[in-house]
């Protein structure tokens, strides 16, 4: 899809139109992962609400030809950084205690195999604990891979972060998260 | 790659597909070797595939309200079909005539549901939106005006596409705000005039042929359709653009 900015003459028809639509049918993704980010509806609303301000004002800085999912994403990120950099002092880091706690509040001791996992009835419920008890930056790598299927480069380039690190919070985010699936651990 | 350190680190792109060809070699071959690191890859591959499986399930749905919100926020649409927004410039000339739209409707002595108050209603429609949006000068195809208004409305209206032969030009399309916002607002010139075309899904109203404040206004209805043609012409050149409407929205 070919997106044209400003007002060229000879503007598409759906020009403007198609931004709009494609930027407003990632709703549903931005609230999902806004909701994760801060953890309730009403700020995960406003999050989502801002990031459309913003990106509809920004509408000239997209590039086109690349992922408007990801650049809308990357506001969604930024906003919420700031946000959380003007409210909270303390840095958003992960403790070590924060690691073990996701890695032991597992299932203690009853190992499963991915099959087992699939059938288990609980699943969704234990897979939301588990994806809660994770830290946030483990998190917010494994979803936006394994959930919203971004990149690495995307994901890098949204989190402003370097390539590597994203690669090793995704390991490390999914051994967490299968520990506390299985109650096995890995490392 | 002899390290299981070095080979851990090369176990998740490999997993995602993220990793070159010789890359993907040298992991295969190490995995073969080691038992911790098969074991580490293994673990790493079921989170990330039951993730995938059950990615709709974790995903939940924005409340509509904050749908609604967004979708507000989006700039005023500059798509050629949809004219645009050009300040007060001809208002006042609009309004002057407008006054004398509504003084009109009154001396009809108007009732609810009368063809008058609909083509007085449909006429200061018609001013306005000439008033105060301009086409961009390009015409639009019907088919994109079409979708268009689908798209954006959720409605199935059916647009004619206009006639060379008659100077009958295209011009875009709105949503009507007045009567209750449903009614879509057909936008088009006749040689260069302004002519509107109303169409109103589900209600059904007499056919009437008026006019207002000197503007003149035929309603018709077809189905489910009611039609309102309102136009800045006389009457006698608005007919065969009347004409082919009618002919064409079967």
């Amino acid at each position: 899809m070919v997106f044209r900015r400003g007002r060229q003459p000879g503007l598409e028809a759906d020009g403007a139109s198609a931004f709009e639509r494609e930027a407003l049918a990632c709703i549903d993704s931005l609230y999902g992962t806004a909701l994760r980010l801060t953890g309730n509806p009403a700020d995960a609303e406003d999050l989502v609400q801002d990031t459309y301000l913003k990106a509809f004002r920004a509408v000239d800085q997209f590039q086109p030809g690349t992922n408007l999912k990801a650049w809308i994403f990357a506001i969604l990120h930024n906003t919420f950084l700031n946000r959380r950099r003007r409210a909270v002092k303390e840095p958003l880091g992960v403790e070590p205690e924060e690691i073990e706690r996701a890695a032991s509040s597992g299932f203690g001791g009853s190992v499963a195999t991915p099959e087992q996992l699939l059938v288990r009835e609980t699943l969704d419920d234990d897979l939301q604990a588990a994806l809660d008890a994770l830290p946030g930056n483990f998190r917010q790598a494994v979803w936006l891979r394994d959930v919203e299927e971004f990149s690495y480069a995307e994901i890098a380039k949204m989190l402003d972060i370097p390539v590597g690190t994203v690669m090793s919070r995704i390991s490390r985010g999914r051994r967490l998260l299968y520990e506390h699936l299985t109650g096995v651990r890995v490392s | 790659m002899d390290s299981c350190r070095e080979a851990q680190a090369r176990i998740t792109p490999f997993l995602d597909g993220e990793s070159g060809e010789a890359e993907r070699r040298q992991v295969e071959a190490h995995l073969q070797d080691c038992g911790p690191c098969q074991a580490d890859a293994a673990a790493q591959d079921v989170a990330r595939r039951v993730l995938h499986v059950r990615s709709a399930a974790l995903q939940v749905k924005a409340p509509e309200a904050l749908r609604a919100r967004c979708a507000s926020l989006a700039p005023t649409p500059r798509r050629a079909w949809l004219p645009r927004w050009s300040g007060w410039r001809v208002l006042s000339l609009g309004s002057a005539a407008a006054m004398g739209v509504v003084v009109a409707a009154f001396v009809f002595g108007v009732a609810t549901h009368s063809p008058v108050l609909l083509a007085a209603e449909m006429t200061l429609d018609h001013l306005k939106c000439f008033a105060l949006f301009e086409s961009e000068g390009s015409t639009p195809a019907a088919t994109d005006v079409e979708a268009a208004v689908r798209d954006r409305f959720g409605w199935r209206v059916s647009v004619p596409a206009g006639r060379e032969d008659e100077r009958l030009v295209l011009q875009g399309a709105r949503r009507c705000l007045s009567h209750d916002g449903s009614v879509a607002h057909l936008m088009y010139r006749h040689a260069g005039r302004p002519v509107s075309l109303f169409v109103m899904p589900n209600e059904q109203h007499r056919a009437a042929d008026l006019a207002l404040g000197g503007y003149p206004a035929h309603i018709w209805t077809r189905g489910d359709l009611t039609y309102v043609l309102v136009a800045s012409e006389p009457d006698d050149r608005l007919r065969p653009v009347m004409a082919y409407f009618t002919s064409t929205l079967r």
